[in-house]
């Protein structure tokens, strides 16, 4: 599992999702908790799409239960995205990859951390054959100084 | 080397033809006609009773070769066929809009075959291009209302099953620490899908607990406990799509160059002919297909002093499923060489699929009927297996 630092006193922390290849690919996205006095997943609804429709697709990192919390509040807790990558008639290859970034405003905001799946190595669904899932785990950390 | 190329050299090695009318002692034609069918290079080479371009799926990439460097010279291969696609290798950096503006470049390959004859006559090489262009409502991933109904099929299946596991990971995993509770649901898949399938309902009856109660039965929504498996709505959705277009409407086109050799070094190659075909398949109603065909080629005189031409029309009709169906086929063909002015071929065949992506085709027909006084004396007859290498055969 990957740590992404962030800056506690920084801008909001947002999730990017980017998806390419000729397949259909499905994810949802979910935070889990790091402590045992919260829900233990703080993304409700369970955030969910696809690569049907032009991207990128991002969401802002919050605590749906207490939107608006402190940053330094999320030390700990793992972004999970399970993506479900299913074929047509083409195993050509495809490309996962999840960033997170830290900035008010989502357009200017910078690439802190990111996983990725097919970028190097291609990823092909090979011996699964006509679907397989994809699991991206980014755990957040508050940066040291 | 993966258990698929094994498949695959071993269907090349068992390929077999057999033909009571070619003259031409070259089991190898066969051989690379069998390995990637209807390539618009091998078609150029002209090992095929009928000409006629059959539609098939543009391949990513295919290969058959033998040595391509011998005695210290380039030299062109006894057995060699490669196709690749450029927009299909390129496509994992496609998203679907990609696939939208660019699906011409997807569905176009590039081919290069060679044959060296056991006769006097020299090498060729020939290299092809070829298209096919299919409508939109006949490809799954353009179809918007299909499309969408496979999305929110996956989706919802996908849902059903996040929620299961993260109830499996905090109500029978509650020994789990909080922050951990990701990473052990991703390394502990296994045993979620044996609990899942095999424990579930038993640790239930003893363990009752409305919330995973609810997520499990949910989850059972989407398993076909018969397969073992999950997304059988999906697979079905998209198994129904491929059944109901196996006939689609669509166009094909190709060309291709051949060069000839009188040894085997590339150098020495020159120009034999060039090569141009088009294939309209025209599906009707749900269970046939009528592919309107027909080809042109100007090929070279041996002594580069007469214009050849060599023009073929081609009606093939299609009946019976996605699996199993039967054609019948004639051919017109015009060639002002060869002593063959004019000849007519009745072709009858059936083509069914014996493994996912395993085909076998049997012909049996009259050529040269125009042209024999005993038209029976023509007969020809061929079987063929035919792999698609990285999709099934439409």
């Amino acid at each position: 599992m990957k740590k992404v630092a962030y800056d506690p006193n920084g801008g909001k922390l947002w999730i990017r999702i980017d998806m390419t290849g000729i397949y259909f690919i499905t994810y949802i996205y979910q935070m889990w908790a790091a402590t045992a006095d919260e829900h233990p997943i703080l993304t409700k609804p369970l955030r969910q799409n696809s690569n049907e429709l032009p991207q990128p697709d991002y969401y802002l990192i919050q605590n749906d239960y207490k939107p608006g919390e402190p940053l330094i509040n999320f030390d700990k807790r793992v972004l999970d995205i399970s993506f479900r990558v299913r074929k047509y008639e083409d195993d050509n290859g495809y490309k996962l990859r999840v960033s997170v970034l830290q900035g008010d405003d989502f357009n200017t905001a910078k690439v802190i951390g990111s996983s990725q799946i097919g970028y190097g190595t291609t990823a092909t669904l090979g011996t699964d054959v006509t679907g397989k899932q994809e699991d991206i785990l980014l755990q957040l950390t508050v940066k040291q100084d | 080397m993966s258990a698929r190329k094994i498949i695959f050299i071993l269907l090349s090695l068992i390929s077999f033809r057999t033909s009571a009318q070619f003259k031409t002692d070259s089991t190898e034609h066969y051989l690379l006609n069998f390995s990637v069918p209807d390539m618009p290079a091998f078609k150029a080479l002209g090992a095929d009773p009928s000409n006629l371009l059959r539609p098939s799926d543009i391949q990513k990439f295919a290969l058959s070769l033998s040595p391509f460097y011998s005695n210290g010279q380039g030299v062109i291969p006894r057995n060699f066929a490669v196709e690749f696609s450029p927009g299909k290798l390129a496509s994992k950096n496609w998203t679907l809009e990609d696939y939208g503006k660019r699906k011409f470049w997807y569905n176009s390959s590039f081919s290069i075959g060679a044959i060296v004859d056991s006769g006097n006559v020299s090498s060729k090489l020939a290299v092809g291009y070829r298209f096919s262009i299919v409508r939109k409502k006949d490809d799954l991933l353009l179809n918007a209302a299909k499309r969408r109904a496979v999305f929110l099929a996956q989706q919802q299946a996908q849902l059903a099953l996040r929620e299961f596991k993260n109830n499996w990971i905090i109500i029978v995993h509650k020994e789990v620490p909080p922050a951990e509770r990701a990473q052990y649901g991703a390394e502990h898949d296994k045993e979620f899908w044996d609990f899942a399938e095999n424990k579930a309902e038993e640790y239930l009856r003893e363990n009752p607990d409305t919330t995973l109660q609810a997520s499990y039965n949910a989850f059972k929504k989407g398993y076909d406990t018969d397969k073992k498996k999950y997304y059988a709505a999906v697979d079905d959705l998209i198994e129904q799509f491929k059944s109901e277009h196996w006939n689609a409407t669509r166009l094909d086109g190709a060309i291709a160059w051949v060069g000839q050799s009188r040894d085997s070094l590339i150098k020495n190659a020159g120009f034999a002919s060039f090569n141009t075909w088009v294939t309209w398949a025209l599906g009707i109603g749900k269970s046939s297909q009528l592919l309107l065909g027909g080809s042109f080629s100007l090929p070279r005189s041996e002594f580069k002093d007469s214009t050849f031409i060599n023009a073929t029309v081609n009606v093939r009709y299609y009946l019976g499923t996605s699996g199993f169906r039967g054609f019948a086929e004639t051919q017109f063909k015009y060639q002002n060489y060869d002593n063959l002015d004019k000849s007519l071929l009745f072709n009858f065949g059936t083509e069914f699929r014996v493994a996912k992506s395993i085909w076998i085709v049997a012909e049996a027909g009259i050529d040269n009927y125009l042209k024999e006084k005993d038209p029976f004396s023509a007969f020809i007859a061929s079987i063929n297996l035919r792999y698609g290498f990285n999709q099934v055969m439409k």
